[in-house]
């Protein structure tokens, strides 16, 4: 039987460290927005749950759940 | 004493890396060394997070960032423990939830919950933290009347928590002139960790 992990998803509600802590493959992508950004989200927002990070740096929410939702299923 | 290097390691790295060292053996102290500014505030806070005592020394352009593990530092000592000394030390978690106490009269509530605060370091050291969320994050922006008595509960080592999706949703992110901002993680963790919390 596979073992059930208990929190096997990402929403936006999870602080960063949550997510990259549960889904390492998911570090890229904040690399990749931190381009578009011109900030190091892990640095200065790692604390900081997805949604307030989308809303401080105008970045589409949806593309960045999405983002990290295919970045979790290579992990 | 754990030690992690985390030198050359970009921000997640070093939280990451304390993350698993807690995770896997809780160590009473705990030393990571970063190279970089960021590195230090974000593991500085995550230990924090987890109930450590941070301090911070450092080394060239190195940073150690030492954590003590507040529960492990207020374990009696065997040897001289007296029956009372179990109960001696708590941690009291109050939660506050508005800027004002009670319900009837506004004016009266704000005086009431002014009076409140002054009186809360009468708990002594027993006062571990106060976590302040929805309206009661107004006591901690400036022109609050509150600021003074908050300022000297932080100064006798309180640690106050101050929701930033609360000052996010009342626009006060900038106005706010005490406490860590924080998130629900930090909430949730603080309220497992209490003793006791007080709920207002």
């Amino acid at each position: 039987m596979s073992k059930v992990r208990i929190k096997d998803y990402i929403d936006p509600e999870m602080t960063i460290l949550d997510v990259v802590s549960q889904f390492r493959s998911t570090e890229k992508v904040f690399k990749k927005y931190d381009k578009e950004v011109g900030a190091c989200l892990c640095c200065e927002a790692l604390f900081d749950p997805l949604w307030k990070v989308a809303e401080q740096y105008n970045l589409d929410l949806d593309k960045l759940m999405s983002d990290l939702k295919d970045a979790a299923k290579a992990w | 004493m754990k030690e992690i290097d985390c030198k050359g390691l970009a921000c997640p790295g070093p939280v990451l890396r304390t993350k698993d060292v807690l995770e896997n053996s809780r160590p009473d102290v705990i030393k990571v060394i970063v190279d970089n500014e960021a590195s230090k505030q974000n593991v500085k806070r995550f230990l924090e997070s987890q109930n450590y005592t941070v301090n911070i020394e450092t080394d060239g352009s190195l940073f150690h960032v030492i954590g003590s593990d507040n529960a492990a530092s207020q374990v009696p000592d065997e040897v001289h423990q007296t029956p009372e000394s179990n109960e001696d030390k708590k941690k009291i978690l109050v939660m506050i939830g508005t800027d004002r106490m009670g319900y009837g009269d506004d004016e009266l509530g704000k005086k009431l919950m002014l009076n409140f605060l002054g009186t809360l370091k009468e708990m002594g050291e027993d006062l571990w933290r106060l976590v302040l969320v929805n309206n009661g994050v107004k006591l901690t922006i400036e022109g609050s009347d509150a600021l003074p008595v908050l300022k000297e509960l932080a100064h006798s080592g309180v640690y106050i928590l101050v929701c930033g999706t609360c000052l996010t949703y009342f626009d006060l992110l900038e106005k706010k002139q005490i406490g860590e901002t924080t998130n629900m993680l930090d909430v949730v963790t603080s309220l497992q960790l209490a003793d006791k919390v007080i709920n207002l």
